[in-house]
């Protein structure tokens, strides 16, 4: 999700680590499903996208 | 050939040539040093952090990668990377050169000083670590901490043993404590280096 929102902007990865002022490597972690992020990044995530928290992540193990 | 491309070339070898020549002028700077040649030892010195700046100049562009400035933790790190180096051989040179005159002096106070220095080096050391790790982002604060508890872990399971088998074994010596940082870095880099391909 995050990679088709970082897509649709026109980001590069290493622009969007600096928005969020995290490495890169975290941002290619979290876009590759390997690291879920904390709540206060997630939220960060969410501003920065102007989206709502839940349009971004979602509950893997929800049925 | 581009302006980028010889740009690149010329970053790459910085890289390569750096280390190698500033690690070979400290030695050259340490070795004349110690044999009283003072204008060599000074002449190897420069060279040394000429070699060290092309290395910082080096890595702080790969790093960059066309960027204008980087995330704070990326910017952390890379300020550990360049000057880690540093304050090792400041702690080994301080260590091996100054810290055997304490032996050689009466005096309380420039005996502290003397045995102050490596301990200085080491403390700023110590304490570029933490700030790297204070720095990082939270994923990578994960790894570091978790790669810290599992080389300290390792580092007091075998002191424990070293300790069992000198109870047993009377000819048996105890290694010197300071020993304990370098076999700390040593057990945290792989781990580390470990826990960063896994991804989390």
């Amino acid at each position: 999700m995050i990679k088709a929102l970082r897509a649709e902007r026109g980001w590069s990865q290493a622009h969007l680590a600096e928005l969020l002022d995290v490495s890169r490597q975290t941002v290619i972690s979290i876009e590759n499903g390997r690291y879920d992020p904390s709540l206060p990044l997630a939220f960060k995530i969410a501003r920065t996208f102007q989206k709502p928290i839940e349009a971004i992540f979602e509950d893997g193990d929800a049925g | 050939m581009s302006e980028g491309a010889t740009g690149s070339m010329a970053i790459r070898a910085a890289g390569l040539a750096g280390p190698f020549a500033f690690a070979l002028s400290v030695v050259a700077a340490a070795l004349l040093a110690g044999a009283g040649a003072a204008l060599g030892a000074g002449l190897a010195a420069l060279v040394a952090l000429a070699a060290f700046v092309l290395m910082a100049w080096s890595m702080r562009r790969r790093a960059l990668d066309g960027r204008k400035r980087l995330p704070t933790p990326e910017r952390a790190a890379l300020r550990f990377q360049i000057f880690n180096g540093l304050w090792v051989v400041a702690f080994v040179l301080s260590f091996v050169f100054i810290a055997p005159l304490a032996a050689e002096t009466e005096q309380a106070f420039e005996r502290f000083a003397y045995l102050a220095t490596p301990a200085a080096a080491l403390a700023v050391l110590v304490a570029e670590f933490v700030r790297m790790i204070v720095l990082s982002d939270e994923r990578e604060r994960r790894q570091h901490v978790a790669a810290c508890a599992i080389a300290g872990g390792v580092l007091v399971a075998g002191a424990a043993f070293w300790g069992v088998l000198e109870a047993g074994l009377p000819g048996l010596s105890s290694p010197q404590g300071w020993i304990l940082l370098p076999a700390f870095a040593t057990l945290y880099a792989p781990v580390f280096a470990l826990l960063q391909r896994g991804g989390e």
